[in-house]
């Protein structure tokens, strides 16, 4: 709309400028620069132009703006685009458009997958943009809400992906293609028609949006029904939903929260590692508001159920106690690096929870030839899922993975060098035994080895040290 | 001065950032890209002009914001004074440059006028960790504007930049008059 009013604006002044030429020619070109204001077919404008080749004024305007104005396609979709009012909820705080690829953070705020993505600390722990909470995990897209917004906002949805896919072509970076990733899926569940009760459950889910996304699309329906919004365990409505680290949503009610180890997902199996996933207001509000009736039929029938949500409320509290890996605060900045400083791989992510950076092992693949690469953490590696990256990269179970030690990044060397350098020191004053420790040639390449490791045992608190990797643990 | 070190080995940071980790997948780069960034700038202008209708919709009283003639990149901004602060009746011009990589990096804020403010040095430079460290990519010229109005108002006096401006902060009445005396509105 921005462009439009300055488009005008600029209009108006190569008007007055015609008026100061004061020739037949100008005057020809002003109106015909009034009929093009208000005149609704471009093309047909276009064509008038053609016939008043000899003014001047009519080449001035900055060619390739003009011709992309005058592409119908375009047009088409700019008109579409204002036609659409997207809702707040779904208005992306970081690019202020309508969310593209949504992921839900564990806080319950959504953000694009770029958006997202780019927002993230690559060297230590993120925080949500909106609410600044602290996560180590960068999410799987929600498919629920993408095809959601692509049938409340087809045009708007359709430019930010013709959009994307530019950028991601000049970045040589992609997002996920969620959706041939589903009609994968789809022929996958051809394939494994009547095995389990619970991959058919599977498949069902993820078909179903495709499919009415086809029609959509034939069709142009832009209602949605309450079938695009269900749980995904209880196949009801949506109440109060919360959506897991690989994308699934649910209702709060219907996480059944294991007694002891990681909370995993019912439909992928995939691990949640980021504590008690919060609301997802901006689904939530959306849900009462569109299915009034039958989301104040949920409440009634959930809040019924009180001994459940009891137990529920109990459970919540005993699942707190989630595996996190603390990230150093500047005091105890060198303590946390001598003990994950070998493990520690920044700029790194894992393909298939987002931990980011990962810490741990490392496991790379030598067969992927995608710029960003494929790797895994310790623990993805262990339970060897079938994902595809993160970034649209085309890992396969065949590939090959590898250990891979850190590579020592000189930011973190820097940071080490400029920042801690008072914490080193002042370690060094009380540790008079080792005092290659203080000195500021510290972070050599010998950093992750036994010099360290030998030099501030006696610091560590080894109780708390949580070691996965067997090889060089500092005794 | 702890905050002015932090701000140095920020800057010094992000020069690095910039030269390892290029293009966003730069973000993405789960390693060092080979390939130069390419400057993203569509979605930047695209993010930028938003705001601008935002800001401009919104009729904020106290602030206001306009890009500079031909540059969408570096605005102009202007905050007042609140009421019952020393800083009533005072006007102040700041200039806002945009990195090609906003909102992932905030904005370069700078005070025009010369403003007499403990977290504000005589070059114009404001500390405010949300400038620096703090700054969210959900932060945008209206918040910085409106952060910066109420940093006038309650400035942490803990590390100041104007050591002078702090060591008289206690004394209102005083500030109010120094405030007044160092006073020079931009014609």
């Amino acid at each position: 709309m921005l462009l439009w009013s300055i488009w005008n604006l600029r209009n108006n002044a190569w008007q007055n400028n015609a008026v100061k030429m004061s020739t037949r020619a100008t005057k020809q070109a002003s109106n015909v620069l009034d009929d093009w204001l208000s005149a609704n077919d471009l093309r047909n404008q276009a064509r008038i132009y053609d016939q008043h080749d000899k003014c001047d004024l009519w080449h001035s305007p900055p060619a390739a703006e003009n011709r992309d104005r005058f592409s119908p396609g375009r047009s088409a979709m700019e008109e579409g685009t204002e036609s659409e009012q997207i809702s707040d909820n779904f208005t992306c705080a970081v690019c202020l458009d309508v969310l593209y690829k949504p992921i839900v953070l564990v806080c319950g705020h959504v953000s694009c997958f770029w958006c997202c993505q780019c927002s993230m600390d690559m060297k230590s722990e993120s925080h949500c943009p909106l609410c600044r909470h602290t996560y180590h995990h960068f999410p799987a897209i929600c498919q629920t809400l993408h095809f959601l917004l692509k049938k409340l906002y087809p045009i708007s949805y359709n430019r930010r992906n013709i959009q994307t896919l530019e950028d991601e072509k000049s970045t040589l970076g992609f997002s996920p293609d969620i959706d041939s990733l589903v009609t994968r899926e789809e022929s996958n569940g051809l394939n494994n028609v009547g095995q389990t009760s619970d991959l058919s459950f599977e498949n069902d889910v993820l078909v179903a949006p495709s499919t009415k996304e086809k029609k959509l699309s034939e069709s142009s329906v832009r209602t949605c029904s309450v079938n695009d919004v269900l749980c995904v365990a209880c196949k009801q409505l949506l109440f109060r939903p919360v959506v897991l680290n690989c994308g699934h949503v649910y209702c709060e009610a219907c996480i059944t929260i294991p007694t002891e180890g990681m909370l995993k997902c019912q439909v992928c199996e995939c691990r949640h590692p980021s504590g008690f996933p919060k609301v997802c207001r901006v689904l939530d509000h959306f849900l009462e508001e569109q299915f009034a009736s039958e989301y104040a039929l949920r409440r009634s029938t959930i809040q019924l159920n009180q001994e459940q949500t009891q137990n529920r409320n109990l459970l919540n509290e005993a699942n707190i106690q989630v595996p996190r890996l603390s990230f150093p605060t500047e005091e105890n900045f060198l303590q946390w690096w001598t003990v994950h400083g070998s493990k520690f791989h920044a700029n790194i992510g894992c393909d298939v929870c987002g931990m980011c950076p990962i810490i741990g092992d490392r496991y790379q693949c030598k067969d992927c030839t995608e710029s960003c690469g494929y790797d895994l953490c310790g623990d993805c590696y262990n339970t060897s899922s079938d994902l595809p990256g993160r970034f649209n990269q085309k890992h396969t179970q065949r590939h090959q993975l590898e250990l891979v030690k850190p590579v020592i990044n000189r930011n973190v060397i820097y940071r080490l060098l400029r920042g801690q350098l008072a914490v080193v020191s002042s370690i060094a004053s009380r540790n008079q035994s080792s005092p290659a420790n203080g000195s500021p040639d510290l972070p050599s390449p010998s950093l992750d080895e036994d010099d360290v490791g030998a030099g501030s045992t006696e610091l560590l608190p080894s109780a708390t040290i949580e070691d996965q990797s067997d090889h060089q643990a500092p005794i | 001065m702890a905050t002015m070190n932090n701000q140095d080995s920020n800057n010094n940071n992000n020069n690095n950032n910039r030269q390892v980790t290029a293009g966003p997948p730069m973000n993405a780069s789960k390693q060092p890209l080979p390939t130069p960034k390419t400057v993203d700038t569509q979605s930047v202008l695209k993010r930028l002009q938003s705001e601008l209708m935002a800001l401009m919709m919104s009729g904020d009283s106290g602030i206001s914001a306009f890009p500079e003639e031909d540059n969408i990149f570096c605005w102009k901004g202007t905050i007042s004074g609140s009421k019952d602060t020393v800083f009533e009746g005072t006007e102040y011009k700041l200039s806002l440059s945009f990195p090609n990589d906003y909102p992932f990096k905030p904005p370069k804020v700078k005070f025009e006028t010369g403003c007499f403010h403990p977290n504000v040095d005589v070059f114009g430079n404001i500390c405010l960790d949300i400038l620096q460290d703090k700054w969210s990519s959900a932060y945008d010229v209206r918040t910085i504007l409106i952060s910066i109005q109420s940093l006038l108002g309650e400035p942490n006096t803990s590390s100041p930049l104007n050591t002078q401006a702090a060591a008289l902060w206690g004394n209102q009445e005083e500030y109010r008059k120094m405030v007044e005396k160092l006073y020079k509105p931009v014609a």
